[in-house]
C-alpha cells in the first residue's frame, strides 16, 4: 500500500516567434535554448530511464505554438545553424581553457552537450522532436495534453465564450494532428481559471485540469481533503490541486532547490564576461551582449564573487534534493494519509523550461527522483490521467478564480503596463466573431483569408506579450506582435467589408504567421 | 515561508539557510535573530521580486532571458498608430482583475460626443453598480466623475465576492442618461468566510497540511472590519 501518489506534470510552453523575414531573429533563441538545454534533455533523460526499465510517469502539455515551432522546417534549419555555431564556440572554449583544470572540463561538459543535441536532433530525431515525445506518449509512460491555442490567459476573456472556444478547439485540433489522439487534459495557461471554464472544457471532452491551491480552497463548497484529492466541478471536470509545499522547493527563486550555491549559475555567461572580438560571432549583431550558454560559475551566494561551477557536485547535490524531496512529500502523504479515506495525492506542476534553461541540473534531478520513486517504497508516480481512473469518484467543488501569478489573479496581465491592448484585442475578437456570422459557408481564397484572420486574433491573444511588457523584458517585441497581428486583422476585416482582395499580401502573411494550418475561422462563430 | 516553517528549523538548518541567502551572522546568534535576518532578507527580495508566492511566474520569464537587459517603459508603451486608436462606438468593457479591482475602458462616437458638447453644462461619470444576488437589478452604486478625455479607469470595488455593472453616463444639470454599461462583472472572493477550524477536525488538518497559513485566504480575526486589501495599483 501506498501512502501517496505523486504526479508531476511540466508545461512546456513558447509563443510564437517565428520571424521569417529575418535572417536571425533574437527571440527565436527562446526556442533554441529551451531545445538545447531543456527539450532534448529530457528526452535524453526519458531514453535513460526507459533503458533501464524505470517506471517513470509523467505529465506533460506541449502547447500548440510550441508543437508549431516544432514541427516547422525553418526553424528547424535556423537551429540546425544555432548548434553549428555553439559546436564551433564550444570548440573554441576547449582551445582557450582546456589546460586549466578547473575551467577545461566545462568547456568539455558543454561542447558534450552541443555535440549530444546535434546528434539527438539531426541523426536520432530527424529533426522531429514531436515524434520523440510522442514515442514515450505511445508506450504510457508519458502524458500528452495541450493548453490553450495561442497560451491565452482565458479569465480575462471569460465574457467572450467565442474566443475560449476558438482558444480550446484550436488546441485539441493541433494536439490530434500533432499526436493523433483527443487530449484527456488541458493545462490552463498560467493556471488562470474562473468559474464557468469547466462547462466549456467538458464540452470538448475535455476530462481534467489543473488549479492552483488557492484557487481551489476558495471554491464552494470548501474541498474537505485540502490539496490531497482533486475535486469534480459542477460540470463534471476534474480539476487537480497543485500541491504548495511541493512549487515552492522547486520553483521559489531564493529558497528553493535551483537557489543552492553548488548549482549553476544562470546569469554569469562568456556572452558578458568575454572580449567582444572572441565573443563576436557568437551574440547579437553590432555587438550586442546576449546569454550563449556558456557558464562557468556557480550560484554560490548573494555575492558577485562567484565560485568555478563544479558539475560533479552539482550532480551530486541534485541526486539529494531528489530525496529530500520524496522524504518530504512521503511525510505529508503520511500525515495526510491518517486523515484521508484514500492515498493522499500531490500534485507538482512546473514550467518546462524551468528545468536545464533555468535550473541546468533539472533533469538531472528528475531523472534522480524517478530513479528514486521507483526503487523506494511510500510513494507511487502516477499521471494525471491514472489518478483519474483509479479514483473517479471527487467531492464536487467548484474553484475560484484564480492564476499562479503574483497575486493570484490577473494582476500580471491586466497592468499599467500592458492594460491598453485590450482595447483592440477585444474589438477583433468581436469583429472576427462578426465576420464568422456573416461568411459561415467561404471556400477558396476567401476561406484562406477568413483562416488567417482568426489566426491573427489567437496570435494577439497570448498571454506571453502583456507578461514580457509587464516584465520589461523584450517588451518592444511583444508590443510589436500584438500591434502587428492587429494590423494585419484589420487589414483583413477591411478587405473583406470593401469586398477587395490583396493575394499577394495575403499570401505573404499565410507564409509569415503559419501557424495552426488546420485552422477552421468557424471556431468564432455564436455558439447556439 | 512562514514562522511556522522556522520553527520546525533546527538551529543548524537555520544557519545553513541563512548562509544560502549569503547572510554573514556571528556564531552563537540567538534562533530568534537569525530568524529576524533571514525574514528581512526575504522581505526585502520580495520587494525586489515582488513576491516570493509568485514564484512561477518569474521562472516562467527566465525562458525569455536572451539577454539581461531590461526594456524601458517607452517600449512596452503603444506605438503612435495605437495610443490614440479608437473604433467611434460608444462603449464600455470592466474586467475584473482581482478582488478589489477592475480595469474599464470607454469610447463614445463622434455622434454621442456632438450631442454632449450640445448639452451645454454637461459631464461624463462613472456609475459603479453592484448587483443584487440576481445579477440583475442595482443594490446600491456610486459614481466616479470623469473627464472627456479620460479612455479608461482602474475602479476600487467595495466587496469581494460580490457582481457590479459599470455604466458609462452623461449627467446634465440634474439629469442622468446612460451612454453604454458593461457586462455584469462577478468578482473573487478573497478570504474563505469561515476559520479552518469551523471544519471538522479531519478537514481542518488537512486544509493546515495542504499550506492554507501561507496563502492568506482565512479571514480576519472577529471584530476586526478591515479587509485585507490586495496590492493592486489604481489611478
Amino acid at each position: 500500500m501506498y501512502s501517496g501518489y505523486l504526479a508531476l506534470v511540466l508545461n512546456a510552453h513558447l509563443p510564437f516567434v517565428r520571424q521569417p523575414e529575418y535572417p536571425r531573429f533574437l527571440e527565436e533563441r527562446w526556442l533554441f535554448e529551451a531545445l538545447s538545454e531543456t527539450y532534448l534533455p529530457l528526452l535524453r533523460v526519458f531514453r535513460r530511464l526507459e533503458a533501464d526499465n524505470v517506471p517513470w510517469k509523467l505529465t506533460m502539455s506541449l502547447s500548440p505554438t510550441l508543437c508549431a515551432m516544432l514541427s516547422d522546417q525553418l526553424l528547424a534549419e535556423r537551429y540546425r545553424s544555432y548548434l553549428e555555431l555553439q559546436v564551433e564556440l564550444a570548440a573554441k572554449e576547449c582551445a582557450r581553457v582546456g589546460d586549466d583544470p578547473v575551467f577545461g572540463p566545462l568547456a568539455q561538459l558543454y561542447e558534450g552537450l552541443y555535440r549530444a543535441n546535434w546528434a539527438d536532433f539531426e541523426d536520432l530525431y530527424g529533426r522531429d522532436v514531436l515524434s520523440a515525445f510522442d514515442y514515450h506518449y505511445k508506450r504510457g509512460r508519458l502524458e500528452l495534453i495541450t493548453s490553450a491555442a495561442t497560451h491565452a490567459f482565458l479569465p480575462l476573456y471569460r465574457d467572450c465564450p467565442e474566443a475560449i472556444s476558438a482558444q480550446i478547439e484550436t488546441a485539441i485540433v493541433a494536439h490530434r494532428r500533432a499526436f493523433g489522439k483527443h487530449p484527456a487534459g488541458f493545462w490552463l495557461p498560467q493556471l488562470g481559471w474562473y468559474p464557468g471554464i469547466d462547462a466549456t472544457l467538458r464540452a470538448y471532452n475535455i476530462q481534467y485540469s489543473v488549479v492552483t491551491t488557492r484557487g481551489a480552497l476558495l471554491g464552494e463548497p470548501t474541498p474537505r481533503m485540502g490539496s490531497f484529492a482533486p475535486v469534480a466541478t459542477p460540470a463534471g471536470l476534474v480539476a487537480f490541486i497543485r500541491d504548495a509545499a511541493a512549487t515552492e522547493s522547486v520553483c521559489s527563486e531564493l529558497t528553493g532547490y535551483p537557489a543552492d550555491p553548488v548549482y549553476r549559475d544562470f546569469y554569469r555567461d562568456i556572452g558578458f564576461d568575454l572580449p567582444l572580438d572572441y565573443i563576436a560571432p557568437y551574440i547579437e549583431e553590432g555587438g550586442v551582449r546576449i546569454f550563449t550558454g556558456f557558464k562557468y560559475w556557480a550560484v554560490t551566494g548573494r555575492t558577485d564573487q562567484k565560485r568555478p561551477y563544479d558539475a560533479e557536485a552539482a550532480g551530486l547535490r541534485a541526486d539529494e534534493h531528489a530525496a529530500l524531496f520524496l522524504k518530504e512529500r512521503h511525510a505529508a502523504a503520511c500525515r495526510a494519509s491518517a486523515a484521508l479515506d484514500r492515498p493522499a495525492l500531490m500534485v507538482c506542476p512546473y514550467d518546462a523550461e524551468l528545468f536545464g534553461h533555468w535550473w541546468f541540473e533539472g533533469p538531472l534531478w528528475l531523472e534522480s527522483l524517478f530513479r528514486r520513486a521507483a526503487a523506494e517504497p511510500g510513494l507511487k508516480l502516477a499521471t494525471l490521467g491514472e489518478y483519474h481512473r483509479l479514483y473517479p469518484e471527487s467531492q464536487v467543488s467548484e474553484p475560484e478564480f484564480s492564476s499562479w501569478s503574483d497575486g493570484g489573479y490577473a494582476e500580471v496581465w491586466l497592468d499599467g503596463a500592458n492594460d491598453w491592448i485590450y482595447r483592440h484585442v477585444f474589438k477583433a475578437i468581436e469583429r472576427m466573431t462578426e465576420l464568422a456570422e456573416r461568411f459561415p459557408n467561404e471556400t477558396g481564397l476567401r476561406e484562406r483569408i477568413l483562416n488567417q484572420a482568426a489566426r491573427e486574433v489567437l496570435l494577439m491573444m497570448s498571454s506571453d506579450w502583456p507578461l514580457l511588457m509587464r516584465a520589461g523584458k523584450s517588451g518592444a517585441f511583444a508590443r510589436g506582435r500584438i500591434e502587428d497581428a492587429v494590423s494585419n486583422f484589420d487589414r483583413i476585416y477591411e478587405m473583406l467589408s470593401s469586398n477587395t482582395v490583396g493575394t499577394e499580401w495575403i499570401t505573404r502573411l499565410e507564409k509569415r504567421d503559419n501557424v495552426f494550418p488546420d485552422i477552421n475561422y468557424r471556431v468564432f462563430r455564436k455558439k447556439r | 515561508m512562514t514562522s511556522e516553517k522556522f520553527e520546525s528549523l533546527s538551529d543548524e538548518e537555520l544557519y545553513a539557510l541563512a548562509d544560502k541567502m549569503g547572510l554573514d551572522l556571528p556564531p552563537g546568534l540567538a534562533r530568534v535573530f537569525v530568524a529576524e535576518e533571514i525574514l528581512e532578507a526575504l522581505e526585502e527580495d520580495s520587494l525586489e521580486r515582488r513576491s516570493s508566492a509568485s514564484a512561477p511566474m518569474h521562472v516562467d520569464e527566465k525562458k525569455f532571458s536572451c539577454s539581461d537587459a531590461l526594456s524601458g517603459v517607452d517600449e512596452c508603451r503603444a506605438s503612435a498608430a495605437f495610443a490614440d486608436r479608437r473604433y467611434n462606438e460608444t462603449m464600455i468593457r470592466a474586467l475584473v482583475r482581482d478582488p478589489s479591482w477592475a480595469f474599464a475602458y470607454w469610447d463614445i462616437a463622434e455622434a454621442d460626443r456632438s450631442a454632449l458638447h450640445a448639452d451645454g453644462v454637461a459631464s461624463l461619470f462613472l456609475r459603479v453598480v453592484e448587483l443584487d444576488e440576481g445579477g440583475e437589478s442595482a443594490r446600491e452604486f456610486f459614481d466616479i466623475p470623469i473627464s472627456e478625455g479620460d479612455a479608461q479607469w482602474y475602479i476600487n470595488l467595495p466587496h469581494a465576492k460580490a457582481r457590479y455593472r459599470i455604466e458609462l453616463r452623461l449627467r446634465s444639470g440634474s439629469r442622468s442618461r446612460l451612454l453604454a454599461r458593461s457586462t455584469a462583472l462577478s468578482v473573487p472572493r478573497q478570504t474563505l468566510e469561515f476559520h479552518a477550524t469551523a471544519l471538522d477536525a479531519r478537514s481542518s488538518e488537512l486544509l493546515r497540511l495542504s499550506g492554507l497559513e501561507g496563502l492568506g485566504i482565512e479571514p480576519p480575526p472577529a471584530g476586526n472590519p478591515l479587509r485585507i486589501l490586495s496590492g493592486g495599483e489604481g489611478e
